[in-house]
């Protein structure tokens, strides 16, 4: 079953203009309360200061968010079935808490596109909401934006959120963050571009790190933590 | 009104049916919301189904004293993380926290009533209506007595502000006159309620309050 929302015949300008709302920090989809990983890292010491952000971001961009990305442009395109893509995306994801939280942040998303676009929020066959990546990109379609846009929002969604929870938890100076991520740019959309040619859920790109999927073990460990994962 | 492109209506949104009444209880830190909150349970989970989700940092220590103090089922609270935004939690992005009054929804059943804690945070801080039916603000004694003076939306809009610790009032030298004249200043209408949770009648006139706001919401009468 796809899901091919009843897309708005989009103009140039209109299409950046959805992208421009889902990548919104403001956008309310849930994804603000959590860290994606950073605070589990910044309590290893692993990210410390604005250059080891900056290492840590990058590794992340080109692993465990390119896939996203790609996942989230397939979603988008609509030729695979939300269901083949999640379940594509489950075999990227061995972490039982990384993929709690995954659902759990697409749950919150299928929510707020159940209010913005009733009845056609996506889910997956057996009514579970799909994993975050997969339920972006299929509310991009509704929102208005191609599969490389919504793979552009993946991309600097995953930085800035990154980058934010860094900022909170260290009290980094924000305009160092901001230099990062304006370091970070050509990265972003690199990352980006690179998963437009991904046509079928069995060639998600599958590079990971250990720790991807270690902290967000870790995360649950921590007391009292701070962020939802 | 609307150009080319979407097929939609701006509908207004329904809650489901049998979905709890909701409470906020916001206000700085150490004012006693938890406190609060506790004796509330005490107070109300004999007559009402209630349920708790609290922003505030809370550990497994909290947990346990709740456990202990058999205030409320343990199974009954639910604990979000703001990702250090409280404010954020309640008013600007409230996924985490309707996720966590629908979970302990499903998990226990249909529930009456659900207070909702902000964690602690300043003034300025505020319950979306899209989370909650009615709020209330709380302020205490040893936070000074210009505090109401000051006001900020959960001191001038709150449905109920609560003025917390008055058996303090003579040791931190607060004129509790002055804190009601100048709530009154700020609330017009709106009802304050001055509030010691040491000895009786404890925490009994906000619980009334919130008897009565659920008896009337569940009548359809507006906030």
């Amino acid at each position: 079953m796809t899901t091919t929302g009843v897309a708005p015949t989009a103009t140039p300008a209109g299409s950046v203009a959805a992208l421009l709302l889902l990548a919104d920090g403001r956008f309310p989809d849930g994804s603000h309360a959590h860290s994606f990983g950073m605070e589990a890292a910044v309590q290893a010491g692993r990210v410390r200061d604005p250059r080891t952000l900056h290492d840590y971001v990058e590794g992340r961009l080109w692993t465990t968010t390119r896939t996203d990305a790609a996942a989230a442009s397939l979603a988008a395109e609509g030729t695979a079935t939300l269901d083949e893509i999640d379940a594509a995306l489950v075999l990227r994801m061995p972490g039982a808490a990384q993929r709690a939280a995954s659902r759990s942040l697409g749950r919150s998303l299928v929510r707020t596109a159940d209010r913005l676009w009733p009845r056609q929020a996506p889910r997956l066959v057996d009514g579970r909401p799909p994993l975050q990546p997969v339920a972006f990109g299929a509310v991009a379609v509704l929102a208005g934006c191609s599969p490389v846009e919504a793979a552009l929002c993946v991309t600097h969604s995953s930085a800035a959120a990154l980058a934010n929870a860094a900022l909170r938890l260290l009290g980094l100076d924000p305009f160092s963050v901001a230099a990062v991520l304006a370091d970070l740019r050509e990265a972003v959309g690199a990352v980006a571009a690179s998963v437009t040619e991904v046509r079928e859920p069995a060639l998600l790109p599958h590079a990971a790190t250990p720790f991807s999927e270690i902290d967000p073990e870790l995360q649950l460990t921590i007391e009292p933590r701070l962020f939802g994962s | 009104m609307h150009g080319t492109g979407f097929q939609h209506e701006h509908e207004e949104h329904q809650r489901a049916p049998g979905a709890a009444f909701r409470v906020g209880i916001g206000g700085p830190v150490g004012t006693g919301k938890t406190a609060l909150v506790a004796a509330l349970c005490g107070l109300l989970s004999e007559d009402l189904r209630l349920g708790v989700v609290t922003n505030d940092i809370y550990t497994t220590e909290d947990a346990d004293t709740l456990r202990r103090r058999g205030v409320l089922p343990a199974d009954r609270i639910a604990a979000v993380q703001t990702g250090c935004c409280p404010h954020t939690a309640i008013r600007d992005d409230i996924t985490a926290n309707l996720d966590a009054i629908e979970d302990l929804e499903q998990r226990r059943g249909p529930l009456d009533v659900v207070l909702v804690e902000s964690g602690g945070d300043n003034l300025t801080l505020t319950f979306s209506s899209g989370l909650v039916d009615r709020q209330l603000f709380v302020l205490d004694v040893a936070g000074g007595d210009k505090v109401p003076r000051k006001g900020g939306p959960g001191v001038t809009r709150s449905d109920l502000l609560v003025v917390n610790k008055t058996d303090l009032a003579p040791l931190v030298g607060a004129d509790l006159e002055v804190m009601a004249r100048d709530a009154a200043a700020q609330r017009g209408e709106l009802p304050t309620q001055f509030l010691s949770l040491v000895g009786e009648p404890g925490a009994e006139p906000v619980a009334n309050w919130i008897v009565t706001e659920f008896d009337r919401w569940r009548a359809g009468a507006p906030a």
